[in-house]
């Protein structure tokens, strides 16, 4: 008797587990579940990224022009 | 030629090898600088949403630079459009991104930033395969681009998808609180039939 109440509280405490846990995504994308949600509030926006400068490896020179050519600056010279 | 002559010319070829030996020493190329002008332009157009004209000129200039390297040019193409969505210009906005990626077809970035001119432009469809592009390239910001993914997905009207994203956004990064704002509008049941 004691080991079936034992067994009957353990199946419990599984299913009960089973059932608070989060569905997966495969388990969400299924008919298992239906979905539903308020309306989204206009004041939440996408996030953009702004370009960062080029790293190490990025830095191929492209073919330079003479007349395009970045004009050297002399400074005062000592 | 007389003696005098011949000595006053060579002084004058010494003095101007000198001069030359010293400006080569001392030279400066001008120009770097422009590239981060047009990021940091780009950056405080995202957090204040205003976009100057001198902003605009000078991510003109830094993609008109013809000496720049190609992943200075990818950036800039993306900071520009960055520019262009602050100031609702999304298809100029598409534009640049779009030639961005011609320059730097790994550039996550540019990816993201289309999928959000694209969602911005009603569509969703093609904002979501940029989106995945950007996160099959391994964006730095992943948190940011599967939460716009979401978005979109939500606006197509597929909630599975985008309560998906939000739940996977919220993971990424457990300190930012707006997937975990989005996943508490979305109720989860068990299907009557199942």
């Amino acid at each position: 008797m004691r080991l079936f109440l034992s067994a009957a509280l353990a199946g419990l405490l599984l299913c009960g587990a089973a059932y608070a846990a989060e569905p997966t995504d495969d388990e969400i994308l299924s008919d298992l579940f239906v979905i539903t949600a308020a309306q989204r509030p206009v004041d939440v926006k996408m996030v953009v990224q702004a370009g960062k400068p080029a790293p190490a490896e990025k830095q191929v020179k492209t073919e330079m022009p003479a007349q395009d050519a970045p004009q050297p600056v002399k400074t005062a010279s000592k | 030629m007389s003696k005098i002559g011949m000595l006053s010319a060579a002084a004058i070829v010494g003095l101007m090898a000198g001069a030359g030996a010293m400006a080569q020493e001392s030279v400066t190329v001008l120009g770097p600088s422009l590239f981060d002008e047009c990021g940091n332009a780009a950056a405080a157009a995202q957090r204040t949403g205003h976009v100057g004209i001198a902003d605009m000129h000078t991510c003109d200039a830094a993609i008109g630079r013809s000496w720049s390297t190609v992943g200075q040019t990818a950036n800039a193409f993306v900071n520009r459009g960055t520019l262009h969505l602050a100031r609702g210009e999304n298809d100029k906005a598409i534009n640049d991104f779009t030639q961005a990626i011609k320059a730097d077809p790994s550039l996550a970035a540019a990816y993201n930033d289309r999928g959000v001119a694209l969602s911005a432009t009603h569509r969703q469809a093609d904002a979501i395969r940029d989106f995945s592009q950007a996160l099959a390239l391994k964006a730095e910001n992943a948190d940011q681009v599967t939460f716009n993914r979401a978005m979109a997905y939500e606006d197509t009207g597929d909630l599975k998808r985008a309560y998906i994203d939000y739940r996977k956004a919220a993971e990424l990064n457990p300190s930012w609180e707006q997937p975990a704002r989005q996943l508490a509008r979305f109720n989860v049941k068990a299907s009557p039939a199942s």
